[in-house]
């Protein structure tokens, strides 16, 4: 992103005339369903200038957000997870001041203040009452820029009027009796200061102290891609972080927001009755998001004319060949019944992330290829050797829909059932075979922001990664990292040693682990996985689980099908990996592990949470709970936390361990089909409480196909 | 007595025969109806839509295909079914009103179960492309018959010389009819919902089956609107599968569009209306 500094005392006009000149010529490229949508307030989030409005955006709705005044630079990303809930994650650039007071530890950055936001939908809009939200500003970073409001908005035309009443940082000017004090003395007062170490829920200050009345609106002009913006806001600006003085001659706000594109808008405004203010942000809609598929031809009804009339004239070996080239299915067994009405195909599906299309392409591949003596096939997914799912095709009825013989086509074909392994007569068996390991490389990302030496620190890095089955429930996984390019080596955070650290460092010894070489052994673990009944599997596990940790374990996991529900216990002895030699291991170790609940929420759709009770890596008891959402495209957004018996102190900055990631599949870019994920995660503080485990090969993973969640299928729930 | 034995072994051959071939290929039987005219046709059971109208139509243009339908009875009993159970819950809420003291909403549940009750439906698989695209367009054009069992279609042609225009249909004081090309808020104004209407969403099923949920209201007119196509080979489901995707559809009503006000408090009760509405008959 490229930035354009504010300046204060420019022509109005001038800047107005500069921004359009620039863009109008682009303006017939919006969309006609973008006019009127909700915009973006100074701060990331749905709103007008310095205040929200109890608007929400479409769901899935994805902003990437800078904005940029004189004494604050703010970059924020803005998420619509559900049509009534918004979140945002910003970072303040406190431009007056400096990270800290020792240039040795910061050199010349500026302070960094994270927050996070959210609003939720109380009440939508309807012909006499109007939209109202409730929503909470810089809830989880330092405070610094905390505030809390209620917000009502209406529409009238082309106007949207707003009015709400604001406390914090939304309530400074006070120019209204707080009408909760009227209810009970306690939300009279509201104690001051911030947290420095931030993090936690302050909610001893929610909704209490001065309060203010706020209130704009938003005026789509004729012009469609233009909206303009007045407003009157309720901080005055008294206590701010900035360290000096800001003066606001006027209450009124005034601003412009024009949409260049539909994925570009940029707001100008004149703020405070003197200030200048310029913002732009990119958005995107995760449900909306597709990619085209150069895909083989699907078989249609004129391809039956080649059509074996019995099973004597059937080419086994082009059959898993077109299998595999066509519906993306990996055969390891073919079989017939008895009576020769039921084909059997034991494998896996991996070319595919929709099972659908899998299935599809695979069974028209049979309809050509097979006799029409056989009534049913039966895909069996096995993994790692272990038969997992069962889905029956009604070849009969599937004929049927191909050749379009009815006006109605059938809709019962596809039935997902327990396996139902049966091998009367071999067609086609590929045994176990010990191969050369699968070998393969990517690039790999570790990022942090906001940290003190550098406000963005990265890690780039070619994993070279390795994936060899041994025998059929038994592999090896391990990656090789090899640096491409790091500032890590800035890094200068030294918490005390681990006598006078409150808690041990499984955690913070990054820098040293990522300055010692670059090349270093990520990861190389050995794996064997028990099924011991459809629902019950144990692995048990040993070697480089990460980068900081070895050792041994095991895990169990009660994985019913299609429930939507799974739990799990893993139990690890973990050894600290030495971050002076490639092999090596330091003193410290810890018997770790977690009961592990999963849940796909039935009333929120493609939601999973995940809840871990047990020890982590410094031995704090607590519990981690991690949070899903999966949009149409196939995007995942996951939250979590973790919260110990560590105290706020103990841990440090931060508090408690959180974080967000984003998960993209492959298929979204690249042309061609593929059940890949490409993650990316945001983590505000590196700290050594409530930190898990990592290690490849968890169950529930594994077991995909007894309860999918990351691929897609219409068949489960 | 040989001959007697040997007429009964033939009767019986033919009797054979003609069982195994009912049991492949069920009889086809059409009506082709227009608004003037009416004829009956014994078609090849393997014959599609395509094949049919190749052979009958001369002039194409002549007819609206869009608006056309292939009315099946086996279809016709399933939306009758649908419409049974559509009655029996709006009598129930109706009820359920009555003893709760709302004597309002009772009379507007009551409208509409009158109102359903007297539609005339039939259970139709939307045509929805010209007749000669059909044999390219790999989606529709399948042989005539329906699965196990003796097919009766009847073919409904509107001409094109005759607009079909559009109706506001369900609470609203009566249904009006409005010309294409009028806006939804003008045709919604003159249609004068009730009190008990939610006329800030209305339900538009379109010609083409594709049932779109749309902001109505002045205050929501710039949120998506969610629309539920219609899967041709399809034409009934349960509508608690109907996935919806955001959309942006034009404001003005178009030729045979259908705006449905529903009640309020009563979403899935309005959503299968809708979808009982997608198979109302065009012509008796």
């Amino acid at each position: 992103m490229s930035s354009m500094k504010t300046v204060k005392h420019i022509t109005p006009l001038f800047l107005l005339s500069a921004v359009f000149s620039v863009t109008k010529v682009q303006a017939q490229d919006i969309s006609e369903h973008m006019i009127g949508q909700p915009t973006q307030s100074d701060f990331g989030g749905v709103g007008l200038m310095q205040m929200p409005t109890a608007r929400m955006g479409r769901s899935g709705e994805f902003t990437l957000f800078y904005y940029d005044n004189e004494e604050y630079r703010r970059m924020a990303f803005n998420m619509q997870l559900f049509p009534w809930f918004e979140a945002t994650i910003r970072y303040n650039d406190i431009r007056t001041r400096l990270y800290s007071s020792s240039p040795e530890f910061s050199g010349d950055q500026t302070y960094k203040d994270r927050g996070v936001d959210v609003k939720f939908r109380l009440w939508e809009e309807s012909k006499w009452i109007p939209e109202l939200s409730v929503g909470l500003r810089d809830l989880a970073g330092t405070g610094k820029f905390a505030g809390e409001y209620i917000v009502a908005s209406k529409r009238y035309k082309n106007f949207d009027f707003t009015l709400g009443l604001g406390w914090g940082n939304l309530g400074t000017n006070d120019n209204i009796s707080n009408p909760f004090c009227e209810v009970t003395d306690r939300f009279c007062n509201r104690p001051e200061g911030t947290t420095a170490r931030g993090g936690t829920f302050e909610t001893d200050k929610w909704f209490r102290g001065d309060t203010s009345l706020f209130a704009g609106v938003e005026y789509q002009t004729p012009w469609d891609p233009l909206s303009i913006k007045v407003e009157y806001e309720g901080n005055d600006y008294s206590d701010e972080v900035s360290g000096t003085p800001i003066v606001q001659d006027s209450h009124f706000n005034y601003g412009v927001h024009y949409r260049v594109t539909d994925n570009l808008n940029v707001q100008l405004s004149y703020e405070r009755g003197n200030t200048w203010m310029f913002g732009f942000n990119l958005r995107a809609n995760f449900n909306d998001i597709k990619q085209y598929k150069k895909r083989e031809r699907k078989r249609d009804k004129s391809d039956f004319a080649d059509r074996p009339v019995d099973m004597q004239q059937v080419d086994t070996d082009k059959l898993v060949t077109d299998l595999r080239a066509e519906g993306g299915w990996l055969s390891h067994n073919i079989a017939l019944s008895d009576d020769g009405k039921t084909l059997s195909l034991t494998g896996y599906p991996i070319g595919y992330s929709n099972q659908m299309e899998a299935l599809d392409r695979s069974s028209r591949v049979l309809l050509t290829e097979l006799p029409d003596s056989i009534e049913q096939y039966q895909f069996i997914d096995r993994v790692l050797g272990m038969p997992m799912s069962q889905t029956n095709v009604d070849a009969v009825k599937l004929e049927d829909n191909v050749k379009q013989r009815y006006l109605t086509k059938h809709d019962d074909i596809y039935r997902l059932t327990e396996v139902n392994e049966s091998q009367d007569n071999t067609l086609y068996d590929r045994p176990f075979e010990l191969g050369w390991p699968r070998v393969s490389a990517r690039p790999y990302l570790v990022q942090s922001f906001g940290g003190p030496e550098n406000f963005y620190m990265y890690q780039l890095s070619a994993d070279i990664q390795m994936n060899w089955q041994l025998a059929n429930n038994f592999v090896v996984t391990g990656a090789l990292g090899v640096n491409l390019l790091t500032n890590y080596d800035e890094f200068n955070f030294l918490v005390p040693g681990s006598d006078e650290a409150p808690l041990p460092r499984v955690r913070t010894y990054i820098r040293e682990y990522v300055t010692y070489s670059d090349v270093w052994l990520d990861d190389l673990q050995a794996t064997y996985i028990k099924q011991w009944n459809q629902n019950l599997y144990t692995s048990v596990y040993g070697g480089y689980f990460e980068r900081m940790f070895g050792g041994v374990g095991f895990e169990t996991l009660y994985n019913p099908l299609n429930q939507g529900w799974a739990i799990g216990i893993d139990i690890n002895y973990a050894k600290q990996r030495d971050f002076d030699s490639y092999t090596g291991f330091r003193d410290y170790s810890v018997v770790t592990g977690h009961v592990t609940g999963y849940w796909k929420v039935p009333k929120l759709d493609d939601v999973l949470v995940k809840v871990a009770l047990g020890r982590f890596l410094a031995k704090d008891v607590g519990v981690q709970v991690n949070f899903e959402k999966k949009f149409d495209s196939g995007i995942i957004v996951g939250a979590y936390a973790a919260k110990t018996d560590v105290s706020a102190d103990e841990y440090g900055e931060g508090s408690f361990t959180k974080g967000f990631y984003l998960s993209i599949p492959f298929d979204l870019m690249q042309i061609y089909d593929s059940v890949g994920r490409a993650s990316f995660g945001w983590t505000p503080l590196t700290r050594d409480g409530g930190q898990m485990l990592m290690r490849s090969q968890r169950l529930f993973g594994v077991t995909e196909p007894r309860n999918r969640y990351y691929t897609e299928s219409d068949l489960y729930k | 007595m040989m001959n007697r034995m040997f007429q009964t072994l033939v009767a019986g051959l033919l009797i054979v025969s003609f069982t195994a071939l009912a049991q492949q290929h069920h009889p086809v039987t059409l009506t082709w109806k227009t608004a003037t005219s009416e004829h009956n046709y014994t078609i090849n059971p393997n014959a599609t839509l395509g094949d049919f109208l190749a052979q009958q139509v001369n002039d194409p243009t002549v007819y609206n295909w869009a608006a056309s339908r292939l009315v099946s009875d086996d279809l016709t009993r399933q939306v009758e079914r649908e419409r049974t159970a559509v009655l029996a819950e709006l009598n129930l809420q109706k009820q359920s009103a009555l003893s709760s003291g709302e004597s309002e909403r009772a009379a507007a549940l009551n409208d509409i179960r009158s109102w359903l009750a007297a539609l005339p439906l039939a259970g139709s698989h939307f045509i929805g492309v010209p007749f000669y695209q059909l044999r390219a367009h790999k989606n529709f054009n399948p042989q005539m018959q329906l699965p196990k069992q003796r097919t009766q279609l009847t073919l409904v042609s509107p001409k094109t010389q005759h607009v079909i225009k559009a109706e506001v249909v369900g609470a609203v004081n009566s249904p009006i009819l409005v010309e294409p090309g009028t806006d939804l808020g003008t045709a919604l104004e003159r249609a004068q919902p009730n009190p008990h209407a939610l006329d800030s969403r209305v339900w538009l099923i379109k010609q083409n089956g594709t049932v779109i949920h749309m902001p109505a209201a002045v205050y929501n007119q710039n949120q998506a609107a969610v629309c539920y196509r219609h899967e041709t080979a399809l034409p009934w489901i349960d509508v608690e599968q109907w996935q919806g995707i955001d959309c942006w559809p034009d404001e003005a009503v178009n030729e045979g569009d259908i705006i449905f006000v529903g009640l309020k408090n009563a979403v899935n009760l309005n959503k299968r209306i809708s979808q009982l509405l997608k198979h109302r008959a065009i012509f008796q």
